[in-house]
């Protein structure tokens, strides 16, 4: 019995240490927090693939497994199982290279003797394909209560923050370049029933410090002209934004069975869009034109836009084998299914609100600028698992994953190359006392997209152009795209392969 | 025991169904041979699956710059006729296919034209040469119809052993035929003088008779043919030589449009070499399309004549006989000219006999016709001098040079507004020019009505 009594004072000493540990590190995390804008973190873009050097070694299959700080966006029920504090740290390395090749096109505005050239286009790269800060740091702890666990802290979704693509490439109708930052505070809570049942609740401000978008108009107003391939009158259109505030909420919930068997399930339920307020600037891409475009709305200087860019709402449900030698977890198998509402972005719009530019004594209506995207629906499957080759030692994980394409083919473009990829992970822990760390490595592809002309619903921006629906008038329409309302612009090659390296601090009090 | 046994042939199936939409069909079965008429013109044939519009991208270099015309209708089966090459030379080309929707090209594939025949003779140049194709008949030994290019090569030509002449050759307006005039305007007139057509591809040559044609004719932009024919009428108990403005419609019916009596009297407007030439002895011939008129040019009465075209009435004389512009005092007068270029209110003239000297010459005028003077501004003598008793034509050039066609003398010539001479080709001795024309390409589109 004193040896008990001496064992659970010891529990309760140590139990206090951690305490103290944390009482002094919190300030350092709120400062690490609160420094985390000056970073400027490149940030996710509209994303997909998991965060965390953990979920990700097993590609993201951790709806069920979910027990470290990535389970406030995995599925917030499992903070419940964390049991204790834990420090969490991580940043991820990508490198994401996005090739697009335009298909050769005749050029309607380059006639020899009415003959069009035919013009073939070079690949074009992504020229920013290494992004080396992607963070993420929060703080998990049941705070001593056994059934609850709660969580604080900040990350970047997992994306392509930043593009940049030539001027003169062939994409530069659809777009030259986008940096896209958004952190994601989280704050959740969890509770449990024992081990057999547990909820949870995340609550997201989304900040997006950084939304900008380039791309290439043709100004051109003449009726029925079509410059396909380039135009005298190209301006280059950047619209820079940020949106302080948006709420966003996640719901999950584990139910355990039996101990070889998990079940798990987390969604992402409150509608939400990001709009982004900002300026536009457009500027001639032609060095010959000297004159500068002037924004007005009702006669007066103005530039201030929106940028709307809706979220999708997304559903994850997960079944996780868990096999148990002597009471401890040997390794787990985890499959995971994911559904995201991307069909509710129909488009990204910049409204403009009215705004006009005036070139060369020439009136261009650029109160909206829409850029179709007609997304779908997307269905993701998962599998992985952590293998504890050394029990407390090192853990082996690995895992695959398939994500349907949130892009149908005729809408296909360089800014979000959603078309459907296939990923292979994995990943290792190394124990060292209460201090974990957590590699991983992810290889995603997009396989090779080819879309045509003839398929394209993506078309070069015109804003002075009369060409109305049905686009038919051939008066005002031209002639060799009958019923579009100008030049496709994305049709071509997309070619995209990406590597991640995760790496993760976990602290364990 | 049932195994689930997994089916290795349907491995494949990830990797198609990722490989994304397949490309746009590509035009297939592409052959290319030279033309067994002429050797520097290049048959190219293809299919497509679907029906598409193409046309046939090729050069001399890998840039390959020329164009073939875009077929005006969907189909499956293509051809198309590579122009303007030169010969021995090889040359690159690819055929591009439009369905309406998705562009594609076919690999690229080279090819060699053939030899010149022995019978054209060679041409030497000197200078810088300009930007159109020059449309020539050439006259001599072996009589034939050639496209010079802009730095005088052959790029196309037609032999015709007809014992006539050529004197005028040029593109049709609907851009598929070499049209030229084979007839005799020295010693006897030819009965079975024609309007020839040879498509520029070679193939199928048709002619129109149109007896005792002279030296010029015109095309009109729906296509009717205006040329100059003989007309002979009584006059004091003997035939007498006139002229007449003959047009042939595309059904052949042909009609009077003006004759030399409907404007002049030979008994009080003679002119030179009566006897000999004949009286008017029209030898040039132009059309302007917007007034709806002739030009003539009348060697033996050097002077040359603006005819309407619905009444046949003469609208203005310039020149030496039945004049109703005069020269202003300082003015040289031409003397038997040939062709002529009217240009706003500027004339060139190709002066055979006019200067003192056995030199040919080009002669500019500007005319006032509200005052009825033609004032002199310009004129040019070849260094050294040629003389061309025969035949001539100046054309202005769209930079303001003009190009300067010394027929008889075997010369043509590119001179600046200054007199500077910067492009010279030549014949060998006992070659001549016919009339010119120029051609900025050798597809010219069809001329709208």
């Amino acid at each position: 019995m004193a040896r008990m009594a001496r064992m659970a004072r010891m529990a309760r000493m140590a139990r206090m240490a951690r305490h103290r540990v944390l009482s002094r590190c919190l300030p350092c995390l709120l400062a690490l927090l609160a420094c985390i804008h000056s970073v400027r973190a490149a940030a996710g873009g509209y994303y997909w693939g998991a965060k965390g050097a953990r979920a990700l070694g097993r590609a993201g299959a951790a709806t069920a497994r979910a027990d470290d700080f990535s389970a406030v966006m995995l599925n917030p029920a499992g903070l419940a199982r964390v049991g204790t504090t834990l420090l969490q740290l991580g940043n991820r390395v990508s490198y994401n290279r996005q090739v697009y090749t335009r298909m050769p096109t005749l050029d309607w505005s380059d006639l020899d003797q009415g003959v069009p050239r035919y013009v073939e286009f070079d690949p074009v790269h992504n020229n920013l394909p290494w992004q080396p800060l992607d963070p993420m740091m929060g703080v998990v702890s049941n705070l001593g209560l056994r059934h609850w666990g709660f969580a604080l802290g900040v990350q970047a979704p997992a994306g392509v923050a930043k593009q940049r693509f030539p001027a003169s490439g062939g994409q530069r109708y659809m777009m030259l370049t986008r940096e896209a930052q958004f952190l994601y505070y989280t704050a959740s809570v969890a509770w449990k029933l024992r081990d057999i049942v547990g909820v949870g609740a995340t609550f997201q401000w989304i900040h997006v410090p950084t939304l900008r978008y380039e791309l290439v108009v043709d100004a051109t107003q003449f009726p029925g002209h079509v410059n396909p391939v380039s135009s005298e009158l190209d301006m280059r259109a950047s619209i820079e934004s940020a949106d302080p505030f948006t709420a966003n909420a996640i719901l999950g919930i584990w139910y355990r069975p039996l101990a070889a068997f998990e079940l798990a399930a987390s969604g992402q339920l409150v509608p939400a869009q990001v709009k982004a307020h900002g300026s536009l600037r457009i500027e001639p891409v032609s060095t010959e034109i000297d004159d500068d475009v002037v924004l007005t709305r009702d006669g007066k200087a103005a530039d201030d836009v929106t940028l709307t860019m809706p979220l999708p709402l997304s559903a994850r449900v997960g079944v996780r084998y868990i096999h148990n030698v002597h009471h401890r977890e040997r390794f787990d198998l985890e499959l995971d299914l994911t559904y995201e509402t991307w069909s509710v972005v129909q488009a990204l719009i910049m409204d403009g609100n009215g705004l006009e530019g005036e070139l060369l004594g020439q009136r261009l209506d650029v109160g909206r600028i829409a850029i179709d995207k007609n997304w779908r629906d997307t269905i993701g499957v998962r599998v992985g698992g952590d293998f504890s080759l050394l029990p407390q030692r090192l853990t082996l994980r690995a895992g695959i994953s398939y994500e349907s394409a949130a892009s149908k083919p005729a809408y296909a473009n360089v800014d979000f190359l959603g078309a459907r990829q296939l990923g292979a992970s994995v990943g290792l822990s190394v124990y060292l006392r209460g201090l974990e760390l957590a590699l991983a490595y992810s290889h995603r592809r997009q396989p090779a997209l080819r879309v045509r002309e003839s398929e394209s619903s993506v078309y070069q921006v015109v804003p002075g152009s009369q060409c109305r629906p049905p686009y038919a008038d051939p008066l005002t329409c031209n002639e060799h795209y009958p019923g579009k309302p100008s030049a496709p612009a994305n049709a071509g090659t997309y070619e995209a392969a990406y590597h991640h390296a995760s790496l993760g601090v976990i602290y364990r009090f | 025991m049932n195994r689930v046994m997994l089916d290795w042939r349907l491995l494949p199936l990830p990797l198609i169904l990722a490989c994304g939409q397949p490309d746009v069909a590509p035009p297939e079965n592409i052959v290319a041979q030279l033309s067994t008429d002429i050797v520097t013109v290049v048959h190219v044939t293809w299919t497509t699956s679907e029906p598409s519009v193409g046309y046939v991208q090729f050069g001399r270099t890998e840039d390959m710059d020329g164009r073939t015309p875009l077929e005006a209708e969907p189909r499956t089966n293509h051809s198309a006729t590579l122009l303007g090459l030169t010969s021995d030379t090889q040359i690159h080309y690819r055929v591009v296919t439009w369905d309406g929707e998705d562009a594609a090209a076919s690999g690229r594939g080279t090819l060699r034209t053939g030899k010149l025949p022995l019978a054209l003779p060679t041409i030497v140049k000197t200078g810088t040469g300009h930007d159109s194709y020059t449309i020539v008949p050439l006259l001599g030994a072996t009589t034939a119809v050639a496209i010079l290019d802009g730095e005088g090569r052959y790029v196309w030509y037609r032999s015709d052993d007809r014992d006539l002449d050529i004197y005028r050759a040029r593109i049709s307006r609907d851009g598929n035929s070499i049209l030229y005039n084979a007839a005799s305007v020295s010693g006897d007139l030819a009965d079975n003088s024609e309007i020839v057509r040879v498509p520029l591809d070679g193939s199928q040559v048709t002619s129109t008779p149109v007896p005792l044609l002279a030296h010029d004719f015109v095309e009109l932009p729906d296509g009717t043919l205006g040329a100059i024919a003989v007309e002979y009428r009584d006059f004091e108990g003997a035939p007498l030589r006139g002229d007449k403005i003959i047009e042939v419609a595309a059904d052949g019916t042909q009609t009077v449009i003006w004759t030399s009596w409907d404007c002049f009297d030979p008994t009080v407007d003679q002119g030179d070499d009566m006897i000999s030439h004949g009286w008017t002895f029209a030898n040039a011939l132009d059309y302007d399309p917007q007034d709806q008129a002739y030009y003539i040019g009348m060697r033996n009465f050097s002077s040359i004549a603006k005819i309407d075209r619905a009444t046949g009435a003469c609208l203005w004389v310039l020149g030496s006989t039945a004049a109703t512009i005069t020269f202003d005092d300082a003015a040289p007068r031409f003397l038997h000219q040939h062709q002529f270029e009217v240009r706003g209110d500027r004339i060139l003239i190709f002066d055979n006999d006019g200067s003192p000297a056995m030199e040919s010459r080009v002669l500019e005028y500007s005319l006032d016709l509200q005052n009825g003077v033609a004032n002199h501004v310009w004129s040019y003598l070849s260094d050294p001098t040629v003389f061309s008793f025969v035949l001539g034509e100046p054309t202005r050039l769209d930079n303001g040079d003009t190009l300067i066609n010394w027929s008889a003398a075997g010369q043509i010539e590119r001179v600046t507004p200054d007199g500077e001479s910067r492009w010279k080709i030549n014949t060998p001795a006992g070659y001549a020019f016919g009339f010119h024309t120029l051609a900025k390409t050798m597809y010219p589109r069809p001329t709208p009505n």
